[in-house]
Formats: C-alpha cells, sequence, structure tokens
C-alpha cells in the first residue's frame, strides 16, 4: 500500500528534530546538574559523573517532548587508564541515539545499577560485572552470567591473558 | 461429584528443570521453572553453555581474520551479522559502497530472513504438536539454502560480504534460479497458512499466551518481531534505511495483542514482505562493480562508531573502538536474542507448563548470539 508508506516516512522525517535544538532541550533538562553535552554526528554524548547517573537517566526518561525510554545498549570498556561506562539510550518518537558516558577509575569502582529504570539492564549489568570487574549498587545480588565460579580474573580487561 | 479437601492440607512449590540439553531449548539453555500445580510462577534462566568469548578473541585478530566469528553468533542467519559489521567499519572509513553490492547484500540478507523465519514456522509447529509443517517448511528452506551456497560457497556459515563490497559476483545462473524460487514461493506462504494458520487447534493453543504490552517490551528492550508483535511498529530498514534499503516498497506487518499468536503472524507476514523486497531488488539489479576499492589490510583512522542494523529477531549492533590499528581496541556486540529473552519471565508467569514451550518458542532465540 503505497499511500501508507508515504505516511509512514513522513512520520519518521517529522520525528527527526535537527540535533542542535535536542541539544539545547537537553542541557535545559540537566541544567543544574555536572554534566558535559556534545553534539557529533548523529549521536548526542552526554557525559556524567557516576553520582548523577541515575537522576540524569530519570530526567531524560520522564522528559517530555522527547523521552529516552529505551536501552539500547550497555558497553563496559577498559580503556587502558580507566575505565568506562556507556549506556546508549533511545528516544522513539522523534527518533534519536543518546550516549551517557561514565569515567571509572581503572581498578574497578561502582556505578549505581539501572535496573529499576530499565528492566533489560539486569543482563548487561551481570555481563559486565563477570567480564570487567564493575560493581554495581542498590540492585538484588548480582550473579555470573557466562563463566563459572572457577573462572578468574576479568576477561574483558585488557591485561587479561588467559 | 465433588472432592473433599481438608482445610489442613498443605501444597508445595515445585521447581523443574529445563535443559541445558532439551529438544524445545533451540540450543543449549536451562531454566528452572517453580511450579504451582501446573502454573508457572517463576523462572529463572542460565546461559553461558555455549559462551566462547567472541568479543575478546576479536581484539587478538585482525578485522578480517577476525571477521569468520561473527558467522558463529547466529548460525543461522549469519549474513545480518557480516553486513552489520561491514556496514560499521564502512560508516568508519567513509566507504561508498558500489550499488550493485548493495543489492547483492539485501537480497541475500532477504534470504536469509525467509529461511530463519521457516525454522521459526517449523519449530512453532512442532511444539504445538503440528509435525507435518516442519517437513514443509525445511523443503523450501533448502532450496533457499542451496541459492546461498550458489552464491556465497556456503550453506550457513557464509563468509561472503567483504569491506566495501561482497567477495565475488553472483554466479552465473544466480538470478534464473532466484526467479524460480520467487514465482512459487507465494503458493507455499499460501500452503503454509493453511497447515498451521487455518489449524484451529493451533490457533487457539497460541492465541491469548504469553502476552508482552508495548510499555513493557520498551521498557526491556525488546527489538525486532516480538516488539512488533507487541504493537509497536519500530523496524530499523524505516526507521533508518541502511545498505538501499529507502528504494524498496515494503510494509511492516505488526501484532495488536502482543500474544503468541500475534509474534507468530508478524513472521509470517514478514516473509511476504521480504519477497517484496528481493523481487525488486532483482529487477532493478544494476551493474557495475561488486566492491569498492579497499586497502587489502583494513586499518580504520582511530574513533568510535556505532551501528545498528534490522536482523532477523531484532536490532543488531556493532560498537566498535579503532586506535588505528589493524587489530580492533573493542567490539561490542549488541545480540538481540539477549535482551528479548529478558522478556520470557513477565510473558510466562501465570501459564502453565505447555504454553512455557510455546512462548519460549514464540521470542524465537538463538543461543550462539546470546552467549557470544
Amino acid at each position: 500500500m503505497p499511500g501508507e508508506k508515504n505516511e509512514l516516512e513522513e512520520l519518521y522525517f517529522k520525528a527527526r528534530l535537527s540535533l542542535l535544538n535536542l541539544k539545547d532541550r537537553i542541557q535545559e533538562t540537566l541544567r543544574d546538574l555536572k554534566v558535559q553535552v556534545e553534539a557529533e554526528e548523529a549521536e548526542i554524548i552526554v557525559r556524567v559523573d557516576r553520582g548523577d547517573l541515575l537522576e540524569v537517566l530519570q530526567r531524560l526518561k520522564e522528559e517530555s517532548r522527547i523521552s529516552f525510554d529505551l536501552l539500547l545498549d550497555m558497553v563496559g570498556l577498559d580503556l587502558g587508564k580507566e575505565l568506562e561506562m556507556m549506556y546508549y539510550l533511545c528516544a522513539s518518537e522523534p527518533w534519536q541515539i543518546l550516549v551517557i558516558k561514565v569515567p571509572l577509575p581503572a581498578e574497578g569502582g561502582t556505578v549505581p545499577s539501572i535496573a529499576s529504570l530499565f528492566k533489560g539492564a539486569d543482563w548487561y549489568e551481570r555481563e559486565i560485572h563477570e567480564m570487567l570487574g564493575i560493581q554495581f549498587s542498590g540492585r538484588k545480588e548480582i550473579e555470573r552470567l557466562f563463566t563459572s565460579e572457577q573462572q578468574e580474573g576479568f576477561p574483558l580487561r585488557k591485561d587479561f591473558r588467559g | 461429584m465433588t472432592i473433599e479437601v481438608s482445610d489442613d492440607l498443605r501444597t508445595e512449590l515445585m521447581e523443574i528443570n529445563f535443559g541445558p540439553h532439551h529438544p524445545s531449548t533451540h540450543g543449549i539453555f536451562r531454566f528452572i521453572a517453580t511450579l504451582d500445580g501446573e502454573v508457572v510462577v517463576d523462572i529463572e534462566p542460565y546461559i553461558g553453555y555455549l559462551h566462547r568469548g567472541i568479543e575478546k578473541l576479536a581484539e587478538n585478530k585482525k578485522y578480517m581474520t577476525g571477521f569468520p566469528l561473527y558467522d558463529r553468533l547466529d548460525y543461522i542467519a549469519s549474513l545480518t551479522y557480516e553486513l552489520c559489521f561491514c556496514l560499521a567499519l564502512e560508516k568508519l572509513m567513509e566507504i561508498e559502497v558500489p550499488e550493485r553490492a548493495q543489492f547483492i547484500r539485501v537480497i541475500l540478507v532477504e534470504l536469509q530472513r525467509i529461511s530463519t523465519h521457516l525454522i521459526f514456522y517449523a519449530t512453532t509447529g512442532l511444539e504445538a504438536g503440528a509435525y507435518t509443517p516442519f517437513l514443509y517448511a525445511f523443503r523450501e528452506r533448502e532450496a533457499i539454502l542451496r541459492l546461498l551456497e550458489m552464491a556465497t560457497g556456503a550453506r550457513m556459515t557464509t563468509n561472503y560480504f567483504r569491506i566495501g563490497g561482497v567477495k565475488w559476483d553472483l554466479p552465473e545462473g544466480f538470478e534464473k534460479e532466484l526467479r524460480k524460487l520467487l514465482s512459487k514461493f507465494p503458493s507455499r506462504l499460501e500452503e503454509y497458512d493453511q497447515l498451521l494458520t487455518g489449524n484451529e487447534i493451533f490457533c487457539q493453543r497460541m492465541k491469548n499466551i504469553g502476552i508482552l504490552g508495548p510499555e513493557i517490551a520498551i521498557n526491556i528492550g525488546v527489538s525486532g518481531p516480538t516488539l512488533r508483535g507487541s504493537g509497536v511498529r519500530f523496524d530499523l530498514r524505516k526507521a533508518e534505511p541502511y545498505s538501499g534499503y529507502d528504494r524498496f516498497d515494503f510494509d511492516i506487518p505488526y501484532g495488536l495483542k502482543g500474544d503468541a499468536y500475534d509474534r507468530y503472524l508478524v513472521r509470517l507476514q514478514e516473509m511476504r514482505q521480504c519477497l517484496r523486497i528481493i523481487s525488486q531488488a532483482i529487477d532493478g539489479l544494476p551493474g557495475g562493480d561488486f566492491r569498492a576499492r579497499v586497502p587489502k589490510v583494513i586499518k580504520p583512522p582511530a574513533g568510535e562508531v556505532y551501528m545498528r542494523t534490522e536482523g532477523t529477531r531484532g536490532e543488531l549492533g556493532f560498537y566498535i573502538i579503532s586506535d588505528g590499528s589493524a587489530n580492533p581496541y573493542k567490539v561490542k556486540i549488541r545480540a538481540p536474542s539477549f535482551v528479548n529473552i529478558m522478556a520470557l519471565k513477565p510473558m510466562v508467569v501465570g501459564h502453565t507448563v505447555p504454553d512455557l514451550i510455546l512462548i519460549f518458542g514464540s521470542i524465537d532465540i538463538v543461543m550462539g548470539e546470546i552467549d557470544r
């Protein structure tokens, strides 16, 4: 049905706001928090301290005009000097990706769990916990997901040698 | 006749173990279900039996040496992973893919989408106790696999896409064989419809079980046919067209209720849309190069990239960091089944054990990509 197709494409087209507009909006939403908002190509990057993480996610989720209510992906990174947590969020209408980056000390450290906001975060946190040794606070007891109890060390760290 | 039950009769919850080796778990998957009588009150999945550490392995290999690993994630739809990986690197290296290569990629990926949906169709029938559809579905899947073998040289782990295009051009006679398949497939789909959708017992089994509302589906992050079954009309091929999908005319089937039956119908209708895409692509297949000029050793500029595509089971994501060397610094794979399977618990609680098997099957997981 060609008519239906055009309608849908128009919807997506309309939904795409200009990135700069969006950046300003997000900056306004998070104005009293210590965050750094950047716009790069098609993505918006928000750098947050771990103390503010939950507050930032909560506000972005409940923002009335553009709600980042979908957790796309969670990535734990070993950058050598430090670790980093990345949260890929997605807003469905208008359609936009947003990345939250949280720096962590090299030896591990604790970030607040976001499983209370996004149910899908549960397994991601378990995976990152066993692979990178990052602790998550404020969630039910964390169990291993892939590896057995005999596994020593954190496989996805750069200094790990199997 | 009534049965007298005394007040001090005590019933206990019972735990039963499924798997890891069980015909209905589609791989090596284990879960422990807590039952009250025959009703599931809690379920705890356990994974990791197929964990190969592909993300770590990839860091220690060159970009294209590690490439065949991604075939082994979703081993029945390997081209979808190859496509996503290639697109991610092409985005990072700013490579323009020739039109012919884009079309070839679309044709093969859509063929594979049909073949995985056929497996879903076949196993769903099996799980509901209908054995015949299995044989019919595998007959057509065989024809598709033969086509894939013709084009790529392998039936399953194809290793065919390359950065900037494909490994080699489509062989002679491929188009003729493909058109033969396209001409007979619509009538075969009718046959499938009659075999299962026209089967009243099957429909009654599938309806109203494993209902997943759109709010909870989004909260978990479910994607693909499982999300569209819940009535959310989201498909990356439309929302963020890649590899030339914006040139093709197709619809996004979606469910209304979010039960197992809707998810089944969505996949069945998606096969029809795949056929539409393939026939448009083969009709408009342009000439020209099948691969862009790309250096032999891939060394992308330092930077990071996130690419996502619509796989057969949902959203596929590749997050790659390059430090400018020939090995990736980090490869993170977002596997759709890994997220979709988290929706199992809200779906099954309150249903009986036989329904548990059907609901589990309706998510359509593959263990290779969950365990990675």
